[in-house]
């Protein structure tokens, strides 16, 4: 878009250097540029010198229309947009700006014979048109971080849900304000045209037109985003009362029959839910012969197996409820002590006596002379030897009594 | 298929491969498996192994359980024991997020909920701080999460850790609200 032709800045010490010069004036032009009108005498006064602020219009800086001055659009919308960053969304002073954007409108069709009216509500409606197209762009900007630092910072899932609903309420409203604006511009043909030709209210159209198409494709992607964000956090809510309701039913022991974990988890065959991740990968055996490595893994194998046969203890089965029962152990002893007292008492002859005793278990013969033998050296001075033999199958005996 | 080894030895151990993993081996072995997928899974499939993917994570399972259902169980419920512990923690829990152990800490000392939750995921004698340390090794052994700054202690939710949601959504509990969730 052509413009009124400018001198270029030599660098960015110059632009500062410019516009230092002359702050006194751009500061009080900046706080009336709602007015829009600033006449080239009050300039006068208030610029250092006449020179100077020819200066500035030939910078650019300002913009000469009849006996009034403006800033331009492009510092302006950098003045405003630096200091007001912070301002909050506010939906509401964009339609204001639009509905009075439409009236100075009207206004200016209704001034058809009135050249100087014409002007001023022509200054009116490029500066409207300039406010709307930054506000639409810085609202769509701060909105934009304003849903990332609500889903990102925000833990309480409906505060965080309700905050991303009224955002998506402020984007509906500024789509709503995006197509009226388009709306306006389209009028281009029909309204615009009567217009006296103005190079700078097409320029000024042009940019509008380029930040509302910035600000409707942004709209649609944070709409998306909201609407993704929305989505997500329904997920997590339905996932986190799952989480809980699922450890609830774990830890009361009735997953299996209140939930379908069983049927679930035995379609799932994975890796991870092994207990051991153990791979047994057989040694080649040509490795093993015939490589020094593999020879000196032999010998230490040799030398665990040895080992541990030494040092292996069997241990004994365990003990039977029979052998840890209490038994009775008998003992086939006779007392000799107290055959020799019944024998003292019986009057009959020794060998008689043994031989013949009623012994609870029976003995054998040889065992019977034994205790023959052992009574006859123990009680040697209780007994009366006859002096009479007798026989016993092949065995001679004396006749022994009790004294 | 230039990490085969690499990956193989990684995933047959049970551990998962994340997209958003920091490593820099790890990327280029993600990156290597989505670009020969199928190579990798006709490999994988003849030493017994399906290559298994998810949204942002690859894993291994076979054809043939090798374990029963009730150890089936009882490593699932380990799982839950730990995900409904950082869920308390951070209900918004997600992969990319990042956590450090002593804030976890800080959070259990002043949160009754967590610090009953802290007692169940660990045997008595153990400390909190312990079991907390436990619950972040699992956790990185098994590459839900990673060690991303050694220096601050910060860990981050690998894209693996969806598993875990994805499981959970299969499972189907009946949903009477007996446990509002604000």
């Amino acid at each position: 878009m052509a413009k009124e032709i400018t001198k270029p800045f030599t660098g960015i010490g110059d632009l500062l250097s410019k516009l230092n010069s002359e702050s006194k004036l751009l500061t009080e032009m900046y706080h009336y540029r709602t007015r829009l009108e600033f006449s080239y005498s009050h300039a006068l006064e208030l610029a250092s010198s006449e020179k100077r602020l020819q200066m500035l219009i030939e910078y650019g800086i300002l913009h000469r229309d009849g006996d009034n001055l403006e800033i331009d659009e492009l510092f302006l919308r950098f003045f405003e947009e630096v200091l007001q960053s912070s301002e909050d969304i506010s939906n509401a002073t964009v339609e204001e700006n639009l509905t009075k954007l439409q009236k100075n409108i009207e206004y200016y069709q209704k001034e058809q014979n009135n050249t100087e009216g014409q002007r001023y509500y022509l200054r009116m409606i490029r500066r409207g048109l300039v406010v709307i197209g930054s506000m639409v762009r810085r609202n769509v900007v701060t909105l934009k971080r304003n849903i990332d630092d609500v889903y990102k910072t925000i833990g309480n899932y409906a505060t965080k849900r309700m905050r991303l609903e009224e955002y998506m309420q402020q984007l509906r409203s500024i789509s709503l304000l995006i197509d009226e604006t388009r709306k306006i511009l389209k009028r281009e043909d029909t309204t615009f045209r009567v217009m006296i030709p103005d190079e700078r209210l097409l320029h000024i159209i042009a940019e509008v037109h380029s930040d509302m198409q910035f600000a409707f494709e942004n709209v649609i992607e944070l709409e998306r985003v909201i609407r993704d964000y929305l989505h997500q956090i329904d997920v997590q809510t339905r996932t986190l009362k799952k989480i809980r309701k699922l450890k609830y039913l774990k830890d009361m022991e009735t997953w299996r029959s209140d939930s379908d974990v069983e049927a679930v988890l035995s379609r799932l065959n994975a890796v991870w839910m092994e207990r051991e991740y153990k791979r047994r990968i057989k040694p080649s055996l040509s490795y093993i012969t015939t490589t020094t490595e593999g020879i000196s893994v032999l010998e230490q194998v040799q030398k665990i197996l040895s080992k541990g046969r030494c040092d292996r203890r069997v241990a004994a089965p365990p003990l039977g409820k029979e052998q840890l029962a209490a038994l009775k152990i008998v003992e086939d002893i006779v007392d000799t002590d107290r055959l020799a007292t019944a024998f003292m008492a019986s009057g009959r002859d020794l060998f008689d006596f043994v031989i013949n005793y009623h012994y609870e278990t029976p003995q054998p013969l040889d065992r019977r002379l034994e205790y023959y033998a052992e009574i006859v050296q123990g009680y040697l001075g209780q007994l009366r030897f006859t002096g009479e033999w007798r026989d016993y199958e092949q065995l001679r005996y004396p006749i022994i009594y009790a004294r | 298929m230039k990490y085969l080894q690499q990956i193989y030895e990684s995933l047959s151990r049970g551990a998962f491969l994340s997209a958003n993993t920091t490593r820099e081996d790890a990327q280029n072995w993600y990156k290597d498996v989505i670009d020969n997928l199928e190579d990798y899974k006709c490999f994988f499939a003849k030493i017994g192994y399906r290559l298994e993917e998810g949204t942002g994570y690859l894993y291994f399972s076979r054809k043939e359980a090798r374990q029963n259902l009730t150890d089936k169980l009882s490593r699932f419920g380990e799982w839950i024991d730990r995900l409904a512990f950082l869920k308390s923690y951070e209900p918004t829990l997600c992969a990319g997020m990042e956590l450090t152990k002593s804030k976890v800490l800080v959070k259990i000392d002043s949160d009754i909920e967590l610090k009953d939750c802290v007692r169940k995921l660990g045997s008595s004698t153990k400390s909190d701080e312990e079991i907390v340390g436990d619950l972040f090794d699992s956790m990185v052994r098994i590459g839900f999460m990673e060690l991303v700054n050694e220096q601050s202690g910060k860990y981050k939710i690998t894209s693996a850790y969806n598993y875990l949601e994805d499981i959970v959504n299969l499972i189907t509990v009946p949903d009477d609200g007996e446990q509002e969730i604000s």
